[in-house]
């Protein structure tokens, strides 16, 4: 595969990098960036990268969150409701929770907006409810109980192992990027440090590039 | 009215203690007493399965009630006697993870059971379905309680969504051992409502009906026992 390459897409926008929950096998509790909520700032210049690569045909799909969880954003249910109004109803909306933040409130305020919400069951008696409200307002995109069946060990950077299939990784082979809550833009979803940083969404980030970096080397995903 | 006649012993509670408290699950408020099956009342438990086996109608074994199996300090040595009486036959147990290790695997290698996961705390259940899977021992992982639940016939405060079918405990004629020696109708049994008999009694002419909480339970009751092979 030829490196440099293009960014095509902004695949995720990680809305805040706290979460709710400390599991021995994420990357979450012992982050080496800024636990924080992405700024009203941030999120719409970031927002505007999006909409450009929807115009040009190279994005149909945004994920709100990053390493954290997206509903304890204290303005959440805003921030989705600011994506869809402005990248309209045809781009896929969503987000992958622990489901703890769910209620039936909440699933009525984001009902209008559409956002698919795939459950991570790693609370069963809190997901299990989750996903009965998700059913009833049809924002269910699925669920799954990775960490014990498709297992990772975010590319050596927490003590867990490694047992799902490995397959290419999705970021450097469609030139996606994700958006730190801190508005840099890093080269893939397991940069739990920021070292696969490559520019900032203040940045024309068209012009950036994306190649592998150091987590690649030690990283379940073919590149 | 049907008959629906023991046919099997489905099901041997090894304990009726565990090492969690699912919200979801009726073992916390249990008023039966919490204890270990002992020695002799599990050989009263064999006494009935041979039985059956002689009818030709005991099938498979499961060494699980409301309760963690590994629990039982005494766990592999009863899984040995199960499996002299029954060699060939599927020896299954359900368990929470959280005891499984890799010794322990090793250790029931030999003895061939097949062992299903329940995945109530993924962080904790999950070295010992990598160590089951090391030896051949995995059969499954189970998150039914979630997206196929069940309130245990209203049991606990949760929620129905498995599909509704009919008890097959009626219908096949599964009794369940309790770790007390008391046979009882069915797997949701927690405090001993539907006892039929007691292991220590001479084995067979049991008949099992449906009892209370069959009123408030998603499955539902057959019409008729299934045909005696």
């Amino acid at each position: 595969m030829d490196y440099p390459k293009q960014i095509r897409s902004i695949h995720q926008i990680e809305i805040t990098s706290r979460c709710n929950l400390a599991c021995p096998y994420c990357v979450s509790k012992d982050l080496k960036r800024d636990k924080m909520d992405m700024s009203i700032a941030t999120y719409l210049q970031a927002l505007t990268w999006v909409n450009q690569f929807v115009s040009q045909g190279t994005q149909k799909e945004l994920n709100l969150a990053g390493i954290g969880e997206s509903t304890i954003h204290p303005r959440f249910v805003e921030y989705v409701s600011l994506a869809r109004k402005m990248l309209g109803s045809s781009i896929k909306l969503v987000i992958a929770s622990n489901g703890l933040a769910i209620t039936e409130e909440l699933a009525k305020a984001l009902h209008p907006y559409n956002l698919r919400i795939y459950i991570s069951m790693h609370r069963p008696e809190k997901s299990g409810p989750a996903i009965e409200i998700l059913k009833k307002y049809k924002l269910l995109d699925g669920y799954s109980i990775d960490p014990s069946l498709s297992a990772i060990d975010w590319a050596g950077q927490v003590d867990w192992f490694t047992s799902c299939e490995f397959t290419p990784c999705p970021f450097l082979v469609n030139g996606q990027v994700m958006v730190m809550a801190d508005g840099r833009i890093t080269t893939c979803c397991l940069d739990g440090s920021g070292i696969g940083a490559i520019g900032d969404i203040r940045q024309d980030v068209e012009s950036l590039k994306l190649q592998p970096y150091e987590l690649c080397k030690t990283c379940h995903h073919i590149h | 009215m049907s008959s629906y006649p023991l046919r099997s012993i489905k099901q041997i509670e090894l304990t009726s203690r565990c090492n969690l408290r699912c919200v979801y699950c009726p073992s916390p408020d249990m008023k039966r007493e919490k204890k270990d099956i002992d020695l002799d009342t599990f050989l009263g438990a064999m006494e009935w399965v041979k039985y059956f086996k002689n009818k030709g109608t005991q099938g498979e074994l499961s060494l699980t009630g409301i309760g963690e199996p590994l629990l039982h300090p005494h766990f592999v040595e009863f899984l040995l006697i199960a499996r002299a009486i029954l060699p060939i036959e599927t020896i299954v147990f359900a368990t929470n993870g959280l005891l499984l290790t890799e010794t322990l695997c090793q250790d029931m290698a030999h003895i061939r059971p097949q062992i299903y996961v329940s995945i109530h705390r993924p962080e904790l259940a999950t070295k010992g379905i990598e160590a089951a899977k090391r030896y051949g021992l995995l059969a499954g992982v189970n998150t039914a309680f979630v997206h196929s639940a069940m309130n245990w016939a209203g049991q606990v405060d949760w929620y129905n969504s498995a599909p509704a079918c009919t008890c097959e405990f009626l219908r096949s004629g599964w009794g369940v051992v309790l770790s007390d020696g008391s046979i009882t109708t069915c797997c949701m049994d927690t405090e001993g409502a539907g006892i039929i008999g007691q292991v220590k009694d001479t084995p067979g002419g049991l008949e099992m009906k449906p009892y209370s909480l069959c009123q408030s339970c998603y499955q539902t009751i057959p019409e008729e026992a299934m045909a005696c092979p």
